[in-house]
């Protein structure tokens, strides 16, 4: 294959670029925060005053633990989106 | 000499862990942002990690190499060309680094992105002139090779790099034996490319006959 062909075939059809893309590309270039410490910032555990708080101004809440778990009990109103049914979504749009 | 594929079956994304047992050593290249499994793997050998490569500034996901400089002191290394932030040691085309029975070289191939490398793998248990394998990056896939598009905006056009890309494929990847293993940094679904394979190693002579693009 030529050169010229080669560009033309490399350039053509490509998948949509997600928006995100650019965002990553910058992200690895720059002193981002390392993951430990962006958990760190991140991860900070309500108490359960300040959750109701939130949930009575329309704050959604989100479990996301096993099934059997959220069964067991939960929190009013908090809505079961566990790993496993992540997953399972995931397959089926492969 | 140990060489371990990490496949991320969520992002598509293969990352790398070459060991050498006798010096104690490990390279990790293209790591997840998550580390855990790199640092577990080389405790496990008795191996310090001391280097970690990107291939090139990946777009489709946050790398773990700050995170791997961070944790285990890990020395940053990137193609020559790579425009950063932070301190890294940049590799031109041809350099190489060796520990104990090991030898990594850098072929500068740049065409995905301007700063793109391929790092080229030698046992030199086995052999000190014909390599064991190729970590291509986002250069050469399975079945594909990385699209020139993505990084159009920054300077060059698609076609720019298109050009840059046919010329690394040819003068530098086609160049090495067909015995090769072909590792490259994304497999099956990764939006990097059009028609990568399932599959998530290779050879160059497989690739030489197979891919639509060489």
């Amino acid at each position: 294959m030529s050169k010229q062909a080669f560009i033309a075939v490399v350039t053509a059809d490509q998948p949509d670029v997600p928006a995100y893309f650019n965002y990553d590309a910058v992200l690895n270039s720059e002193e981002h925060l390392t993951l430990d410490a962006a958990i760190a910032r991140e991860m900070n555990p309500l108490s359960l005053d300040a959750l109701l708080e939130l949930q009575s101004r329309g704050a959604n809440v989100l479990d996301t633990r096993d099934p059997a778990d959220f069964a067991a009990a939960h929190l009013a109103g908090s809505i079961k989106i566990s790993v496993t049914i992540e997953l399972k979504v995931t397959r089926a749009f492969k | 000499m140990i060489l371990k594929q990490f496949y991320l079956k969520r992002l598509a994304h293969a990352s790398y862990l070459i060991g050498d047992e006798g010096s104690g050593t490990a390279v990790v290249v293209d790591p997840q942002r998550d580390t855990d499994q790199y640092i577990d793997m080389a405790a496990e050998n008795g191996l310090t990690i001391t280097h970690v490569f990107l291939t090139h500034l990946h777009a489709d996901f946050v790398a773990g190499h700050l995170d791997l400089r961070d944790r285990v002191g890990a020395a940053i290394c990137l193609g020559a060309a790579a425009k950063v932030e932070y301190p890294f040691t940049p590799f031109r085309d041809g350099e190489t680094l060796e520990f104990g029975r090991v030898r990594l070289k850098v072929l500068e191939t740049p065409g995905h992105t301007r700063e793109s490398i391929s790092i080229v793998v030698y046992d030199l248990s086995a052999s000190a002139t014909q390599p064991h394998a190729v970590l291509t990056g986002d250069t050469l896939f399975i079945g594909d090779v990385g699209r020139p598009d993505l990084r159009a905006a920054l300077g060059w056009t698609a076609v720019d790099l298109g050009g840059m890309l046919f010329d690394s494929l040819h003068q530098k990847l086609l160049a090495l034996p067909d015995s090769s293993l072909v590792y490259p940094a994304h497999g099956a679904g990764s939006l990097c490319g059009k028609a990568l394979s399932k599959e998530t190693v290779s050879t160059l002579g497989e690739q030489r006959r197979s891919n639509y693009a060489l």
